[in-house]
């Protein structure tokens, strides 16, 4: 038992202090900004393309590894976004919101290729490859290329099997790194809330794991 | 899994357990072999889902705006299957239609003959069926004339 042990002695970040404090997503600068596309100004669009393009296209492209798909995916999302903004009703952020449709539309694009061709048709480029083996906290820097793609290939799967609003969720933890507390803020949700969805959300991802690989079930 | 660990598990994936709280999770979790395990297995999906992030912050090709905007010109024109799936469009469709029927179902009652009613048996259908009036001077002379045809006959 001494792996989850040793993690215990890593070096501690410093805890933030925390608020319970809801944030009211219909008065902040953002909040206006979203007003104006809704009354049909398209210089305010535009703003909020600058603003979030280059996060999309990384998020997405995090996801496919595809730059050509990678710029499809983000297109269609601002697209969706421009339709669907008279719809937004300030309940998380706009960043949150939009990182939603940005997840579902990569699984509605997985979906309709399959799964397994799109991870190793991909272009993981030599200089993506050098750029993931130099950043910072990754998790997988002495595995070779072809255990990541597997790897991939299984978190793509096994994230199909959750729902959309569990699937943002974790994502929003474990890739974009956010903490329980901005989570809270950015959805409107309580933390104890944010922290029962995630922990559910794990242990359908364990389920679904001990299902796909048919590890046989511990009581989880 | 139990209360304890639940409740302490996304600080603990986060690394950044401390305290207490710290030393109660690793006490519980040398000691429960299923909380062990289930805390070790979502470490590991932790790590995997790690794979997702982009190695860096990338910034779409030039002219991203104009395409964005060059598709929601393209996905806006509106087609004919849009315009009967634009929820205003569709409820005037259904209020003129609406309308029509009444107004056929005014003129239709408007036109119809009075007294005129469907028969449900044959002989109800031949008691109602209108007795032809019978021109008798042209009957008369109907008859008259055979007459004359018959006995001219033999000539």
């Amino acid at each position: 038992m001494s792996g989850v042990i040793d993690v215990l002695s890593f070096p501690l970040a410093g805890s933030a202090g925390r608020t319970k404090a809801k944030v009211d997503h219909s008065k902040s600068d953002e909040a206006l900004l979203v007003r104006r596309v809704q009354s049909g100004d398209e210089m305010a669009f535009r703003e909020i393309v600058e603003r979030y393009q280059s996060k999309i296209y990384s998020i997405i492209y995090g996801i496919l590894r595809n730059r050509n798909d990678a710029e499809d995916i983000a297109q269609q999302v601002f697209a969706k976004v421009y339709f669907s903004i008279r719809n937004f009703d300030f309940r998380s952020s706009l960043l949150t919101w939009i990182y939603k449709i940005t997840v579902n539309e990569c699984y509605d694009y997985l979906r309709k290729k399959k799964v397994r061709k799109l991870v190793y048709e991909s272009d993981f480029s030599e200089d993506d490859a050098m750029k993931m083996e130099n950043s910072d906290g990754a998790t997988e820097q002495s595995a070779p290329i072809d255990q990541r793609l597997a790897n991939r290939d299984l978190v793509v799967k096994l994230l199909a099997k959750i729902s959309e609003e569990d699937r943002s969720l974790i994502l929003l933890k474990e890739v974009e790194g956010h903490s329980v507390e901005e989570l809270a803020k950015m959805t409107g949700m309580n933390e104890n809330t944010i922290k029962v969805k995630l922990f559910r959300a794990r242990q359908k991802l364990l389920k679904s794991a001990q299902r796909l690989l048919r590890i046989p079930a511990r009581s989880v | 899994m139990h209360r304890s660990v639940e409740d302490h598990i996304e600080e603990f994936l986060e690394g950044r357990l401390e305290g207490s709280a710290r030393e109660a999770f690793a006490a519980h979790v040398a000691d429960c072999r299923q909380c062990h395990d289930l805390a070790s297995q979502m470490q590991v999906h932790s790590e995997l889902l790690h794979a997702f992030s982009a190695p860096a912050e990338l910034e779409p090709p030039p002219g991203f705006y104009a395409r964005v905007m060059r598709r929601v010109e393209a996905e806006g024109r509106p087609s004919f299957w849009n315009l009967l799936l634009d929820p205003v469009f569709g409820r005037n469709l259904v209020y003129a239609s609406a309308s029509l029927v009444i107004l056929m179902g005014v003129f239709l009652l408007a036109t119809e003959p009075v007294g005129h009613q469907l028969a449900s048996t044959p002989v109800q259908a031949m008691a109602a069926e209108p007795t032809v009036a019978v021109d008798e001077e042209n009957l008369q002379s109907g008859r008259d004339s055979l007459l004359v045809t018959l006995a001219t006959f033999g000539e």
